[in-house]
């Protein structure tokens, strides 16, 4: 049986109870595990008396090893009536054990802490900024058309000297003896800065044969190699006209077909990140304007959480040195702030989920999971039963979505103002896309 | 064998608490390990007098060391007296209840 006997704020305390057949049972099981680890002389194993293994293992040990059993019990319970129903959406972090009662019945208390309430002032009319993008998207669209035009080049056999720009295909062998097989290797030859070996090749012909050294930047290491060239081409880059767009694909007819795809996926990309800037911006606003009502005990629970996780992951040592210098405190207090963010954005999201009656439906979290796992190739059915068996990733997209939807609601009575930024704003704005494209 | 000043305390060396021994508990019966000079008279008597039962039987057996090898070195376990108690009816050795 389940019943709240405590209520404080965001923390219940849930008392189970259990019937006595249930501390029974988990000293059954107890007295089972122990008799048959432990070796006693004069008994088989699992064969000695209880008092016997009492008197050696000691009666605190064992009760506590049969409270321990009992506890785990109880924590299905709450999983099945308390977790497993609405009111478990409410729940922030795992039930804490609190007590274990071996009386006649077996009473057992958790701390269960929930979702803090939370008091937004009002996000109308809300200003926000985000950085002006400079769309220049007809230099975009003739550096896509240069890359496909390298993409597209066509090679040509040679017989004259190698030249900057040429592409050649050599022999090679490690002549230090670390790896003495012979190997191929195709090369776009390019200037003599960009490494040793093109100061070799450039002047010299397909048959021709040299030996060099070449010293690796970060190790230090010297090698000798014996390199010999077995094929010279020049490449040459076709003309961009109507003819090209169709080497690039049969769908264009004529050039302009090719720009004006172009222009509308460079649009799409652009837009795309137009939004997700004002989605963040918003969303930082929400937090801004967001009063948590929470117990101190929820916070410094939550941080011992996370720093367990993080041990348990082990990269609490590698953040805590190469972060904040060793400083424990500091980083500890940075987890703090990161929790009560955390709990001011899900609380704010709750909110005005509930208040505007938003909803993200099971049919919205397939087709986000099937987006997400595309270039995985997983089938639908393997995708469904992955969202219905793994519920952190379930629940993950869930999140995102009613985030999403939540910032686009309050987006809708913002006033959005694009401002310009410096050269390094907009330097960290393209190092933070290329961060996020280089995780994808 | 003469058997001197020797005590009741003497005569019971251990009770023998194995899984064969503990299984005659539930009928009254006991094993001890008893001092190499003892007989069922001064084992009846030690049990009576120390454990406050009256004593229907004792049994006496010598265990014999059994052969133990260690590496490159042979010998024997030690070797011992057994004494099987069996209580009168309704009697039983309360310090020993605790075992089971």
């Amino acid at each position: 049986m389940l019943e709240v006997v405590e209520e404080n704020k965001n923390v219940k305390i849930l008392k189970v109870s259990m019937p006595h057949e249930v501390i029974e049972d988990a000293r059954d099981e107890v007295y089972d595990e122990i008799s048959k680890d432990i070796k006693i002389k004069g008994f088989r194993p699992g064969m000695a008396p209880r008092n016997l293994i009492n008197s050696i293992i000691g009666m605190d040990k064992i009760n506590e090893m049969i409270k321990e059993k009992v506890a785990d019990e109880a924590y299905d319970v709450i999983i099945e009536e308390y977790l497993k129903t609405p009111q478990g959406d409410d729940v922030i972090l795992p039930p804490r054990l609190k007590s274990v009662e071996l009386g006649g019945n077996a009473e057992v208390t958790f701390e269960i802490h929930l979702f803090p309430k939370v008091e937004i002032e009002s996000m109308d009319k809300i200003e926000i900024t985000i950085p002006k993008l400079h769309n220049d998207s007809e230099k975009m669209i003739n550096d896509s058309i240069e890359d496909l035009r390298k993409e597209k080049a066509i090679l040509i056999p040679k017989d004259g000297n190698i030249e900057i720009g040429d592409q050649v295909e050599i022999e090679y062998q490690d002549l230090t003896g670390k790896d003495p097989e012979k190997k191929e290797l195709e090369l776009k030859v390019a200037k003599p800065e960009e490494g040793n070996i093109f100061s070799h090749l450039v002047g010299k012909k397909a048959g021709d044969e040299f030996d060099f050294s070449t010293t690796a930047e970060n190790s230090g290491n010297v090698t000798h190699l014996h390199v010999k060239i077995l094929k010279v081409y020049s490449v040459k880059l076709p003309e961009i006209d109507d003819n090209f767009a169709k080497m690039v694909d049969d769908k264009y007819e004529t050039l302009e077909d090719l720009k004006n795809n172009l222009r509308s996926q460079i649009d799409k990309v652009m837009n795309g990140f137009t939004e997700s800037l004002k989605i963040d911006v918003v969303l930082n606003e929400l937090v801004k304007k967001t009063k948590l009502d929470v117990l101190d005990s929820t916070i410094d629970y939550f941080v011992d959480y996370v720093v367990d996780k993080k041990k348990e992951e082990k990269t609490y040592d590698k953040e805590l040195k190469e972060k904040f210098n060793g400083d424990e405190k500091a980083f500890k207090d940075s987890i703090r702030e990161e929790v009560i963010n955390y709990m001011k954005l899900e609380g704010a999201i709750k909110s005005i989920a509930k208040e505007k009656s938003l909803d993200v439906s099971d049919e919205e979290i397939f087709e986000e999971a099937r987006e997400t796992y595309e270039k995985s190739k997983i089938s639908d059915e393997r995708l469904k039963v992955m969202l219905k068996k793994d519920s952190d990733l379930y629940q993950s997209i869930k999140r995102n979505l009613m985030s999403d939807k939540v910032a686009r609601e309050l987006l809708k009575n913002a006033v959005v103002k694009e401002e310009e930024v410096g050269k390094d704003s907009q330097g960290e704005i393209e190092e933070d896309e290329n961060e996020s494209e280089g995780s994808n | 064998m003469p058997l001197g000043d020797i005590t009741p305390h003497d005569v019971l060396i251990r009770p023998l608490i194995t899984e064969k021994a503990l299984s005659g508990v539930k009928n009254a019966t006991y094993s001890f390990e008893v001092d190499l000079r003892a007989n069922k008279h001064t084992v009846r008597n030690a049990v009576e007098r120390l454990y406050n039962v009256q004593v229907a039987d004792v049994r006496i057996m010598n265990v014999k060391g059994k052969p133990k090898r260690y590496g490159r070195s042979e010998g024997y376990s030690r070797s011992y007296k057994k004494a099987i108690v069996q209580l009168k009816e309704g009697f039983k050795i309360q310090e020993l209840e605790g075992l089971i």
